[in-house]
């Protein structure tokens, strides 16, 4: 599994227009919907599954990351999008830091195992060196899809 | 002062992303250094960090060794290794 398979250019935000918790993820998971025409959820639907569990923990992690995420019955594959917000945005993160980068993520219930697996490529890639850094000083959509893909190369090496 | 034990996931959908978060937490509220490791592979990580915890991608049944090295070494295993067995305190989440 690579990062640019599970979050595609089309699904990358790279100026977030809103300001909070519940508009950060609605304006993620409606790119994520005209990103992937082939799946079938609504984006209020993804949004409210999203927020319930964002009220059993946040998913705003450590150096301002956050991994939203549900599991959705309806979805044919595991799915992702990317955010970055100029502004502070107040996740309720473990830390009390706020948020300024957003890895969405939507999975069917059958796939319990490529959702670890996911987690897993995401959190390397945030910790390789610099990773944040060059996602925070790309330019374009397609500047960010650069960076997920340098970090499949890296990972390879 | 040194401490470990071995701990399974029982969790129904692994170590991810809230499970992380508050075993970081839980972790943080203890002086010693805490490191986590896949018992299969030796991978070792940080159990403070949430993202680190993430870079174990550990399923349900995954044996994981909680260590600890600090004054409150002892105490800081042992309230992790009950919080890993009481799946993180949030059922089967």
């Amino acid at each position: 599994m690579k990062l640019t398979d599970v979050i595609v250019k089309k699904a990358i935000v790279p100026a977030l227009k809103a300001k909070d918790k519940k508009g950060v993820v609605a304006e993620l998971v409606a790119a994520m919907k005209k990103a992937y025409p082939d799946e079938r959820f609504s984006v209020g639907e993804l949004t409210d599954a999203i927020m319930e569990r964002e009220v059993v923990g946040s998913t705003g992690l450590h150096g301002g990351v956050a991994i939203p995420h549900a599991h959705l019955a309806g979805m044919k594959d595991l799915r992702g999008a990317f955010g970055r917000s100029a502004h502070p945005v107040d996740f309720k993160s473990v830390d009390g830091e706020p948020t300024h980068l957003f890895f969405l993520l939507a999975a069917p219930e059958s796939k319990k195992q490529g959702y670890l697996e996911a987690l897993k490529i995401v959190s390397t890639a945030i910790k390789g060196t610099h990773f944040c850094k060059f996602l925070r000083a790309a330019k374009t959509a397609k500047d960010i899809e650069d960076v997920l893909r340098e970090t499949e190369e890296i990972a390879r090496v | 002062m040194t401490s470990e034990r071995r701990v399974t996931i029982l969790n129904e959908k692994g170590l991810h992303v809230r499970p992380a978060a508050a075993f970081a937490q839980a972790a943080a509220r203890f002086r010693s250094r805490i490191t986590l490791v896949r018992e299969s592979s030796g991978q070792a990580v940080n159990g403070k960090s949430s993202i680190e915890l993430l870079m174990l991608a550990a399923e349900p049944g995954t044996a994981l060794v909680i260590k600890a090295d600090g004054d409150d070494a002892e105490a800081a295993v042992s309230s992790l290794a009950d919080f890993v067995g009481n799946r993180f305190g949030m059922g089967d989440d």
